[in-house]
């Protein structure tokens, strides 16, 4: 590590330097360890969260899948997911196409209303949200769960395909549609396939924000339609049970195969 | 319409006509005015350096971008509204635009594809396309794994598929390195020769125009300055950018004093010499003017001598540059200074920096031009 | 090798009007290329922003017509300004804490080399994507009375210390929940820094303190505002750690929104409260991005 960390510091006082080493080790176990620890525990064979876990034990998972009512939230959770994931990169895309190559009047305000759901607090968008459901009756429903979290994941997707669609290069279609291509066939046979790792990226990470909400479907859901954050949530504050501990392992693992699919999209294009 | 190359021939090339060609962006004018018939199967070049409007009149043409006024005739047709992609234009683009995701085949054989060609033809096509750029069993290579100059023939290939009968050329060869460059200029040479197609070809380098073309137009600041063949526009260029954008030229202004019948002008420069210029009768005594010698019509000796052409001034060598297959050297007279091109090596072994020479040439050689170049 | 003409516009027929002659259907192309983005629009017009204007009305609205009423209650009660009070002592203290760790790292992070980075980097980014939910849960696990700290400290016979449920565990929560976005934006500024700013300045004769101190720092003084300036913004609108950290004394003006939708009662107070907390993170994000620029806070998202 010595030679790798070099700015600032030319060999100063070599204590300071492993000070500062040390900070950061610190710092990067902090963030770290609750993570570990939930996922060490998660395999503990005890019946409590005692730590350290006195043995090897997949109990809590087998609860967890066992479950008729963490499955149902677990399998209302991906349907509501991918409904968000499909609407909000359908119509990201598609935005990200104008928003991209157009200049028209109004685009600033355009950009505006696109990308302000991702700096208004998220309890405000849960509560807007859910005062409209209310009034048309559909609380509980996994559709609205679907809509009311779109909202939250397009701005995502526009981000991450308009940085994609930016970094290709429109002779690219130019090409096509010279070469007999209507603007509509140039874009699915030359655009699309060359944008798609931005797309699908843009897609696991709507998938992960939605997979991951809380606020939305809490105040839209009725008992017998609780997303897995929710039932979590009415678990943790009402109860305690050690099941939890696997549920949050397994959405680690969600976050953590979402990361690296993204590495591995990103590296496929370079 | 009749080609350079024969009467009433009939060609496979389109005639391209352009009348008006207007493009602006707001204020900003980018072409201006542009008026330009090409004959079938003439390879004809936009010649001019940047922003001069020739990549905008090329994409103009392509249909990418909408012509402010004028109209553009493929084969006496009107193509205003027309889309691009029926335009039947075969296109090459600088940057080869090769798409990344298909391989060679699929590259060639895409317009093919648009157009709903049966499978057996597309591939007898694409092999023939390949053979055509001398690049025989590459159908199944990527992009990526090509050299440039094998990109650029790919590309070709690509646009020459479907037998366009115009094509479009749009600095093909700009990050070619120099041999490579002029080895695609003979191969794209033969390949329209073969096809018979009309070319229009943009490029900014004059000795490529100049070697390619039967016809240039040279292009600033979004008007066509001058079209006519390399020679013409070599020998006779209509304004100062054009004696300067084509080869290089020395300019000499001053006043016309008299007009002989000999068919030669006498110019008094500012210095108070005189020189005589070739007339054809467009000037008259008392008119400024500027005159344009090429470096390579100037002769110099150590001495004067009976047998030189008639101008005839006294100079210092101030610079002498090598550049291999001849010489140029910098004669400073007092008020100006003269860039002589030679080939002779003899005089080279005696020449010193500092010498007093003599410039010599002939009024035949000396151009009067006699349009402002346009602002 | 000459650039290419700068006159070459970036789009096929780009719709400009301007010209005037729709040549090659240019004027068509605009307008199917508007049609792609109303979905969109439609999409965010229904969903958002016509909810959002709800919540303005409601919060102006009771059964009797037009009121200030709601407002009126945030004054007049001192309960509520306290949750303000509260609630921006929590936010300044959690940027406090997240830059003081968050400095460090990102400064070691601008420095490693490849390998050390992408660990680093990768740490940081799992944290950054991991559900909140899940990172609260585990504070909850170790800070609590029966949590992994006490049961360590209780084996080595040192005793309970209380973690949970007050402002230690809203403080320890929310940093931990945050930090990324310090280290996030701290690094992004630091990459930028060239080093041979700072080799110039050990040429000239500063110490590396002095080198660190006289021109490392203040050229990574937009990071460092940025990040504040987003932690604080970010933390002010918090609901989920406070709610299952904190105590009685550690109400966020989140939580109190929340608790009034929920109970069903009092929406209009609610949405009073929102626009005002809307108003403050928004006023939040002007001023950041008349400091630092929200364009690199989008992109840097990617």
């Amino acid at each position: 590590m010595s030679a790798a960390v070099e700015i600032g510091y030319v060999a100063g006082g070599a204590w300071k330097r492993r000070a500062l080493h040390a900070a950061a080790v610190l710092i990067l176990a902090f963030l770290l360890l609750p993570i570990v620890i939930i996922i060490l525990l998660s395999f503990s064979s005890g019946l409590y969260l005692q730590f350290p876990p006195p043995g090897f034990s997949l109990q809590w998972y087998e609860r967890f899948f066992r479950d008729p009512q963490w499955m149902t939230s677990l399998w209302l959770s991906a349907r509501v997911s991918m409904m968000c994931t499909a609407l909000s990169v359908a119509l990201g895309v598609l935005a990200s196409i104008v928003l991209v190559r157009e200049r028209f009047p109004g685009k600033t305000a355009v950009y505006v209303l696109i990308l302000s759901p991702l700096i208004v607090p998220g309890i405000i968008i849960a509560i807007a949200v859910f005062f409209l459901f209310s009034r048309l009756h559909m609380m509980g429903s996994p559709v609205a769960m679907a809509l009311g979290q779109a909202v939250l994941t397009l701005p995502l997707v526009v981000v991450i395909v308009s940085a994609t669609l930016q970094g290709f290069d429109q002779r690219l279609e130019q090409a096509a549609i010279i070469l007999g291509a209507s603007p509509t066939r140039a874009f699915f046979h030359v655009t699309l396939p060359i944008i798609s790792p931005g797309v699908i990226s843009s897609a696991l990470f709507a998938f992960l924000a939605s997979f991951d909400e809380l606020l939305v479907p809490l105040l839209l859901a009725d008992p017998t339609t609780m997303t897995l954050p929710v039932r979590i949530w009415t678990t943790v504050t009402m109860q305690i049970d050690p099941t939890i501990v696997a549920v949050s392992s397994v959405l680690v693992a969600v976050a953590l195969t979402v990361l690296v699919s993204a590495g591995a999209l990103r590296r496929s294009r370079a | 319409m009749a080609g350079p190359r024969g009467e009433g021939v009939a060609r496979r090339g389109a005639p391209v006509r352009l009348e008006g060609l207007e493009k602006a962006y707001g204020e900003t004018v980018a072409v201006r005015d542009v008026t330009l018939s090409v004959a079938a199967g003439e390879f004809i070049t936009l010649l001019g350096p940047s922003g001069s409007g020739k990549t905008t009149t090329l994409m103009m043409i392509a249909g990418f971008v909408p012509e402010s006024a004028g109209e553009i005739y493929i084969d006496d047709r009107p193509i205003g509204r027309v889309p691009p992609e029926r335009r039947e234009l075969g296109m090459v683009f600088q940057s080869y635009a090769l798409f990344p995701h298909m391989s060679v085949a699929e590259n060639i054989s895409f317009p093919l594809r648009m157009r709903g060609w049966p499978r057996g033809e597309i591939r007898q096509k694409v092999a023939s396309a390949l053979e055509m750029v001398k690049l025989p069993g590459y159908e199944e290579r990527a992009p990526r794994q090509l050299s440039g100059g094998q990109q650029q023939r790919v590309a070709l290939a690509r646009a020459i598929v479907f037998e366009p009968r115009v094509l479009l050329m749009d600095e093909p060869l700009g990050s070619l390195d120099k041999k490579l460059r002029e080895h695609m200029q003979a191969e794209i040479k033969r390949i329209q020769r073969q096809l018979d197609m009309t070319v229009i070809y943009v490029t900014h380098d004059q000795d490529e125009a100049l070697t390619m073309s039967d016809r240039i137009a040279v292009m600033h600041h979004g008007r066509i300055q001058q079209v006519g063949s390399p020679t013409a526009l070599y020998d006779e260029p209509i304004n100062a950018f054009v004696a300067d954008f084509i080869g290089e030229s020395n300019f000499l202004g001053g006043t016309v004093t008299s007009v002989d019948a000999d068919g030669t002008a006498e110019v008094r420069h500012a210095s108070g010499r005189t020189f005589r210029a070739a007339w054809h009768g467009s000037v008259r005594p008392g008119t400024s003017v500027v005159a344009s010698i090429r470096p390579e019509r100037l002769t110099l000796a150590a001495e004067g001598a009976a047998d030189f052409p008639c101008n005839l001034w006294q100079g210092r060598i101030s610079e002498i540059i090598f550049i291999g297959d001849a010489t140029k050297y910098k004669i400073a007279l007092e008020d100006l200074i003269l860039t002589v091109k030679t080939q002779d090596r003899d005089f080279g072994a005696r020449a010193r920096m500092g010498d007093e020479v003599w410039v010599g040439w002939s009024p035949a050689h000396t151009t009067l031009l006699h349009h402002a170049p346009d602002p | 090798m000459e650039q290419r003409e700068p006159e070459l516009p970036p789009a096929p027929a780009a719709g400009d009007g301007a010209g005037g002659r729709p040549a090659s259907r240019g004027r068509g192309r605009t307008s199917l290329t508007g049609f792609l983005l109303l979905p969109a629009l439609v999409f965010l017009a229904i969903f958002f922003a016509y909810p959002m204007i709800d919540i303005v009305v409601r919060s102006f609205a009771d059964p009797g017509g037009f009121t200030l009423a709601h407002y009126g209650q945030v004054i007049e009660h001192p309960v509520y300004l306290r949750v303000f009070q509260i609630t921006f002592e929590i936010a300044f203290t959690v940027t406090l804490l997240t830059l003081l760790l968050g400095y460090p790292l990102a400064y070691v992070l601008a420095g490693a080399g490849k390998l050390a980075a992408s660990v680093i980097m990768a740490c940081v980014l799992l944290s950054f994507f991991t559900n909140i939910l899940v990172r609260t849960y585990a504070w909850m696990i170790i800070l609590g009375p029966e949590g992994v700290i006490n049961q360590l400290l209780r084996y080595e016979g040192l005793g309970d210390v209380k973690l949970l449920y007050n402002r230690y565990g809203v403080l320890i929560g929310m940093t931990y929940a945050l930090l990324p976005y310090m280290v996030l934006t701290l690094y992004s500024v630091m990459r930028g820094i060239d080093r041979r700013f700072l080799q110039a300045a050990r040429n000239l004769g500063a110490s590396d303190w002095r080198a660190f101190w006289h021109v490392f720092l203040p050229l990574s003084l937009p990071g460092v505002v940025g990040g504040s300036l987003l932690v604080f913004i970010l933390s002010v609108g918090y609901f989920i750690t406070p709610r299952l950290l904190g105590g009685a004394r550690d109400q966020m003006i989140a939580m109190v929104i929340e608790q009034h939708v929920e109970l069903g009662v009092n929406w209009g107070f609610a949405s009073a409260l929102a626009i005002i907390l809307l108003f403050l993170t928004t006023a939040g994000f002007m001023l950041y991005d008349r400091l630092v620029g929200l364009k690199a806070l989008f992109e840097s998202k990617v």
